[in-house]
């Protein structure tokens, strides 16, 4: 009995422990997605890789849904520092839908990756919309079309791509760090015929 | 024997002779001897060579790393002397400590970038930034630490500028397919003007902007669609998207343009309004029509 009970409390141990490296990696992931897209956007449209990364963290920490919205928050502040947006722009749209993905994915939806990649095209598409209609279609710029043709669309659609390589990220993560999980293998016990007397 | 020792005798016809016979054979004998040799210094002294060639790869290394950063502390001091050349060039104008571009704005279509001064050095929204070739852009969203700036590829850019062989004037505003190209605008010019590709192009001086201040130089000019005043595509003096130092302009003195000229003052004087001049017949229409011109066309 006694070492039974030592088993659970060393799996619980090391699975909290995977929690703390895994919310670590989490970060330090979005630090280096920003500096992906700060250093080598030069002249050509980049993906906002920290949108599917918030995705990501939010649909793969479904249980935590505050920390996934905090989590969003810096990820959109670093998004707004990136592409020079009004300062909490990103971080309270990213920090809202990051909450809203976990919750999804507590209730509604199952934990698969085509989800994934549908859920972080909507908040991509929500995101780049706010960016269009608010910094540009707002101010009535002449040539609002060609910006959303030449600037928006190509990085609503590299964001949306670059889910499936954020995804395949966060898998291997999830190999490594991932939650101690117990399968449980329910024994059924068949009803006894009644004995005959 | 005394002659044969003395003379060499028919001995060294056979010498010579021998000796041209096994030229090739000894020849073959030295090369392989050679290479041999080489074989064997290879294998007994092979690591005493990769330690060698491990060190000389290690000070290559170095030597290369001293280039780039030589290399990297000339154009620093290049354009550090420029700098200052520029400062002691307009003693009238206030500048900030130099800045440099600490960031650039990803995927943004007009060039903005990130300076690594703020409001703690001076620098105030809509404060003009320049670099050692001319006008870069204007300061906005000032942080203490840091500032955004704006460049001249901006729609939301609009200087007053003049052409410095006409003195014809007109407004610098960014457009999103010259932008592309590195170029910006020049709108609202005088439909009997003869500016022609190769004008220099400078600032006519506003609250916002000293006057003077290269902007760039002409390289094609149209009538506009309306047909009723001219444009010029600009090439600007400087690219702001390979700019690495510039200076903000804290503090100037506004001087407006010589009566004499034909330049316009700058749209956004302070309650100063456009002259007519600069404005198609339209805009005069609506003048006289009982509205104010006094903001930005």
């Amino acid at each position: 009995m006694n070492n039974k009970r030592m088993n659970i409390d060393l799996k619980l141990k090391k699975e909290k422990r995977n929690e703390v490296i895994r919310w670590i990696l989490y970060y330090l992931g979005a630090a280096l997605c920003y500096v992906i897209i700060t250093t080598l956007g030069r002249g050509f449209v980049m993906p906002l890789l920290l949108v599917p990364a918030a995705v990501f963290t939010a649909y793969n920490e479904r249980s935590t849904p505050f920390y996934t919205a905090l989590y969003g928050c810096v990820c959109g502040l670093l998004l707004d520092s990136a592409v020079g947006t009004l300062i909490s722009f990103n971080g309270i749209i990213l920090g809202f839908c990051s909450m809203m993905t976990s919750l999804f994915f507590m209730f509604y939806l199952r934990r698969h990756m085509l989800n994934f990649l549908l859920i972080g095209t909507l908040v991509t598409a929500l995101r780049e919309f706010m960016h269009y209609a608010l910094f540009y279609l707002l101010w009535g710029y002449d040539e609002n079309g060609k910006i959303l043709l030449g600037v928006f669309l190509p990085e609503f659609i590299l964001t949306s791509i670059s889910g499936v390589v954020i995804f395949g990220a966060g898998m291997l993560l999830n190999k490594m760090f991932g939650a101690v999980t117990e399968h449980y293998i329910e024994e059924t016990t068949e009803d006894k015929p009644p004995e005959k007397q | 024997m005394i002659y044969s020792v003395t003379t060499g005798g028919y001995a060294e016809n056979l010498a010579s002779f021998w000796s041209a016979l096994l030229a090739p054979v000894q020849k073959l004998s030295a090369s392989i001897s050679e290479r041999v040799t080489a074989s064997i210094d290879m294998l007994v002294n092979a690591n005493r060579y990769y330690e060698e060639n491990k060190q000389l790869k290690k000070q290559l290394g170095e030597i290369y790393n001293d280039m780039i950063d030589y290399d990297r502390l000339k154009t620093e001091n290049e354009d550090l002397r420029k700098m200052l050349e520029l400062k002691e060039e307009h003693g009238e104008l206030t500048f900030s400590p130099p800045c440099s571009v600490i960031a650039r704005t990803t995927n943004d279509p007009f060039a903005s970038f990130t300076i690594d001064k703020g409001s703690k050095d001076g620098i105030r929204p809509n404060d003009p930034v320049i670099a050692s070739g001319g006008i870069v852009g204007m300061c906005y969203d000032v942080g203490i630490s840091t500032a955004r700036v704006r460049t001249l590829y901006s729609p939301k850019t609009a200087i007053g500028v003049y052409s410095l062989r006409t003195r014809t004037a007109g407004i610098i505003e960014g457009d999103y397919e010259l932008a592309e190209k590195g170029l910006c605008r020049m709108n609202y010019i005088d439909k009997s003007s003869d500016i022609t590709a190769g004008d220099i192009i400078v600032t006519s001086g506003s609250a916002n902007y000293p006057a003077g201040q290269l902007v760039g130089t002409v390289t094609e000019t149209g009538i506009e669609d309306s047909g009723l005043s001219m444009y010029a595509v600009i090439m600007p003096m400087v690219d702001p998207t390979t700019v690495s130092d510039v200076f903000a302009v804290t503090g100037f003195e506004y001087e407006a343009l010589p009566d004499d000229s034909t330049a316009a003052e700058d749209a956004f004087a302070p309650s100063k309004a456009l002259p007519a001049d600069i404005y198609d017949d339209a805009a005069r229409a609506a003048a006289a029509d009982g509205d104010e011109l006094s903001e930005q066309p």
